[in-house]
């Protein structure tokens, strides 16, 4: 299902969480919606959801407007930040909640809750009541109870907060693997850039209330719009541009062709290359000293002083050999 | 949730019916105490024309001013044990991991709310019955009954706070056992104090049962000279005794609450 | 704690099982004699209307109170906190002030049908209602505060219409409260000894029965027995309603 969103406005006490924006989610497609805390994220999932009304704007699912309709009509799957899973009820019972409140018929329910169960491999405890179950157990009853709604579009509301590191990549894992079985139009709110590269393919960024830059992921964290953009969806080297002409840029002695017209160059730390003081003659690099190195796991994270150019962050597979370095840019660059 | 408008408004129109039927015949007794030739129907003979409102007053504090005067002693020890006891005790049940133990002993301690107040007088008259009349067993069984507000107060404060892990950060920054105490434990704990010791006097300027059972008339309590007026005495003595008690458990309950105590049963 | 509780309870058990003069031990005695059975029937059939009855009357202003946000909110919590505090004989002085033979009510209201009515059975629920509404309110109050708002919300997107949502959430939320306050209620009325002392003259309660025998007729195990049975029962009772109430 397509979700638009017109000219959406929602004040709460005098102050505008969501100031007259309009986007889209593609039917199908697993979209993040990232933004700092404040930002009017959780507004406009409970816009979309009909649990506030918006005070101007329209909301269309498949074209059809459903501004005015309650949420109960609305035929959503919602996972809340905080789960708000029934207590007084069996893990099953909640996942029942839907189909019995739809009056499906007592073998489709059945049938229904033992998919969405298997789904989230909650088979296990299903019968246990839902206040005894564990974090990652709970999370995992709250997907199932939302899938098995069968929701037009499923929304999610920073849906791991409650977790630790490691369950939240396993859970995050298996949602994201769901969601493209099921090929369910899907929402995830978030202010965690790892959920959203791992479960979006589409972001959303919000800041203040406003739409800041809507586009692929990969595209955002290359061509970000904003420098909010640039450092919102990863570690952002941005060094001022000396001059331009047409689409070169010079940057401390060095041409490099440019997109964006921005007057900062971005260069993401794994786009910058470290060389040693011999490989690289003085016209291809910037000289820079290693100022600190660290172990990133995958590889190491390499801190650098480069003179006018102010700290740059470096990700390099080794590390440097000396405390003298090359940096060398990528021949195209990004400018916001 | 606008759906439930409806409901909450007639829920405050029942609530504020419900204080009314609590609060008239409260009215009625204070006001015909003050009046009692007032026509309320209530004014017996004797006390018609022409007695001053004062006068069942002056009865009243003459006849039972030693009820009174045991009553405010009785509260004031009873209540100041309650501290004593319940201060340590439920701030070792608050720092104290609820463990099963820790969990038994609260139960034991609120164990004589949870019981029929007659009950508890009688287990008392049984085990000691050879001293009733005296004023330690009084003080006795009126800490049963305010020690488990103090306990009870003083653990919630001492959970509500963190009390522990504040004290654990404290020694960790070089703060000796008296200053510990001083810049954490008193302040944290004193609203908690001070609430719970306005409960237990009150509690225990309330409580009848225990009192009517264990006490000679000697050292009767304020509650039974209330229930000798009930009995033998004229309306407008019984009117200007029950507002004389009113006069004192109402602050102490006000007090209590205005500190941010619960409203709490008495006997 | 166990020389000022636990001790003279045990003693108290003991007498409950022991003979005294009589050929039976007290407890014997409480469920074989009639009218200490009638008695303990009394008062259980008394404390269960009061209890259902102000569980039902309670629970729109324990909503409300705990639930609604108005002027004077604090104040009628104030209001309810006061009747708490009273000693059952000053109740019961209250109920022969209001609907006594000389009561303030059918005085102000020129009604004689009233007078007289608190000596009645209708009077001795009225009066136990009294101190039971507070408790019943400010029960419900505490637990229905802790409702959640969020899990109704769950509820809707999920797809639940009004009627469901009461149903299957929002009365499930409440039952704990409905409980608790039950079993506060009832074993408040069960234990209650001063109001039935001032004006339940005409029927048999097991607490002023109990009174009786030990000051009375100085029987101390049917006594004994009698305030044991009592305190059983509430525990009971208030053990049963409390369960997982948290």
């Amino acid at each position: 299902m397509r979700i638009d969103f017109e000219h959406l406005t929602v004040e709460v006490s005098g102050h505008r969480a969501l100031d007259d924006i309009s986007g889209a989610f593609a039917s199908g497609g697993v979209t993040a919606v990232i933004g700092p805390s404040g930002a009017g994220k959780s507004t406009l999932l409970r816009v979309l959801a009909g649990l506030i009304a918006p005070d101007a704007g329209r909301v269309r699912f498949d074209g059809a407007d459903v501004t005015s309709l309650r949420p109960e009509e609305r035929r959503l799957g919602v996972v809340f930040q905080d789960l708000r899973l029934f207590d007084f009820l069996s893990a099953r019972d909640n996942v029942a909640f839907a189909p019995r409140v739809a009056r499906v018929p007592a073998s489709l329910q059945l049938e229904r809750v033992d998919e969405a169960l298997r789904l989230v491999r909650a088979g296990a405890f299903a019968d246990r009541p839902a206040r005894v179950l564990s974090g990652g157990e709970r999370q995992r009853i709250a997907i199932a109870r939302a899938l098995a709604a069968r929701p037009r579009a499923l929304l999610l509301d920073e849906p791991f907060a409650s977790l630790d590191a490691e369950l939240r990549r396993s859970i995050r894992e298996e949602l994201r693997e769901v969601v493209r079985a099921l090929g369910v139009t899907a929402v995830v709110i978030t202010h965690d850039r790892d959920d959203a590269f791992a479960l979006a393919s589409h972001f959303v960024v919000l800041s203040a209330g406003r739409i800041e830059q809507v586009g692929a992921s990969n595209e955002l964290y290359l061509h970000p719009a904003t420098e909010y953009v640039a450092t919102l969806l990863g570690e952002a080297n941005l060094v001022a541009i000396d001059a331009r002409e047409g689409d070169r840029v010079r940057v401390s002695g060095l041409v490099r062709s440019a997109t964006g017209n921005g007057r900062r160059v971005l260069i993401r730390p794994e786009q910058l290359r470290v060389a040693g003081a011999a490989t690289v003659t003085p016209t291809d690099g910037w000289a820079a000293r290693v100022t600190d190195l660290r172990c990133s796991g995958a590889g190491w994270r390499v801190q650098l002083d480069a003179g006018s150019l102010g700290p740059l962050i470096a990700y390099v597979a080794t590390p440097p050999a000396g405390e003298n370095v090359w940096l060398v840019p990528p021949e195209e660059v990004h400018t916001v | 949730m606008k759906r439930r408008r409806p409901l909450i408004i007639f829920g405050a129109v029942v609530a504020l019916l419900l204080a009314t039927f609590l609060l008239v015949p409260l009215v009625v007794v204070v006001v015909s105490a003050f009046s009692p030739s007032a026509a309320l129907g209530v004014s017996s003979e004797q006390w018609a024309a022409g007695a001053g409102a004062g006068r069942a007053f002056r009865y009243v504090l003459a006849t039972y001013g030693a009820h009174l005067r045991t009553s405010a002693l009785l509260a004031l020890l009873s209540a100041s044990a309650a501290l004593a006891l319940g201060l340590p005790a439920g701030l070792s049940l608050g720092v104290a991991p609820r463990t099963r133990t820790a969990g038994a002993l609260e139960i034991l301690l609120t164990l004589p709310l949870a019981m029929p107040g007659l009950t508890v007088a009688l287990a008392l008259l049984t085990a000691y019955g050879a001293y009733a009349g005296d004023l330690g067993l009084l003080v006795l069984g009126h800490v049963l009954y305010t020690l488990p507000f103090t306990v009870r107060t003083v653990a919630a404060a001492a959970r509500m706070s963190a009390i522990a892990s504040a004290l654990e950060a404290a020694r960790t920054l070089g703060a000796t056992r008296v200053q510990r105490a001083r810049y954490l434990l008193l302040p944290s704990l004193r609203r908690a104090a001070q609430t719970s010791l306005l409960l237990a006097l009150a509690v225990s300027f309330g409580e009848f049962n225990v009192t009517f059972l264990l006490a000679t008339p000697a050292h009767g309590t304020f509650p039974t000279a209330l229930y000798l007026t009930y009995t033998t005495n004229s309306f407008p003595v019984a009117a200007a005794a029950t507002t004389i008690f009113l006069a004192g458990l109402v602050p102490l309950l006000a007090g209590a609450l205005w500190l941010g105590g619960e409203p709490q049963q008495g006997a | 704690m166990a020389g000022g509780f636990v001790w003279p309870l045990a003693r108290l058990c003991v007498a409950a099982f022991s003979r005294g003069t009589e050929s039976h031990s007290g407890l014997y005695r409480l469920f074989a004699d009639s009218y200490a059975r009638r008695a303990l029937g009394h008062s259980l059939a008394l404390s269960l209307v009061v209890a259902l009855a102000s569980v039902a009357i309670c629970l729109p202003a324990a909503l409300s109170l705990a639930r609604g946000r108005f002027v004077g909110r604090a104040l009628l919590r104030g209001v309810f906190a006061i009747p708490l505090a009273l000693s059952g004989v000053v109740v019961g002085f209250l109920a022969v002030a209001m609907l006594g033979n000389a009561g303030a009510l059918p005085a102000l209201l020129h009604t004689e049908w009233l007078r007289g009515t608190a000596y009645g059975l209708g009077g001795l629920g009225i009066t136990y209602l009294y101190f039971e509404i507070p408790r019943a309110t400010l029960t419900m109050e505490a637990a229905l505060a802790t409702v959640e708002d969020g899990l109704l919300e769950a509820a809707r997107t999920l797809g639940a219409r009004p009627r469901q949502l009461v149903w299957l959430v929002f009365w499930p939320l409440c039952a704990p409260a409905l409980r608790a306050a039950f079993g506060v209620t009832f074993a408040a009325s069960l234990g209650s000894f001063g109001v039935a002392l001032i004006i339940a003259g005409r029927f048999p309660l097991l607490p002023v029965e109990l009174y009786r025998s030990f000051t009375g007729t100085l029987d101390e195990p049917l006594g004994a027995a009698m305030a044991l049975t009592l305190a059983l029962l509430a525990i009971a009772v208030l053990w049963v309603s409390g369960r997982r109430a948290r």
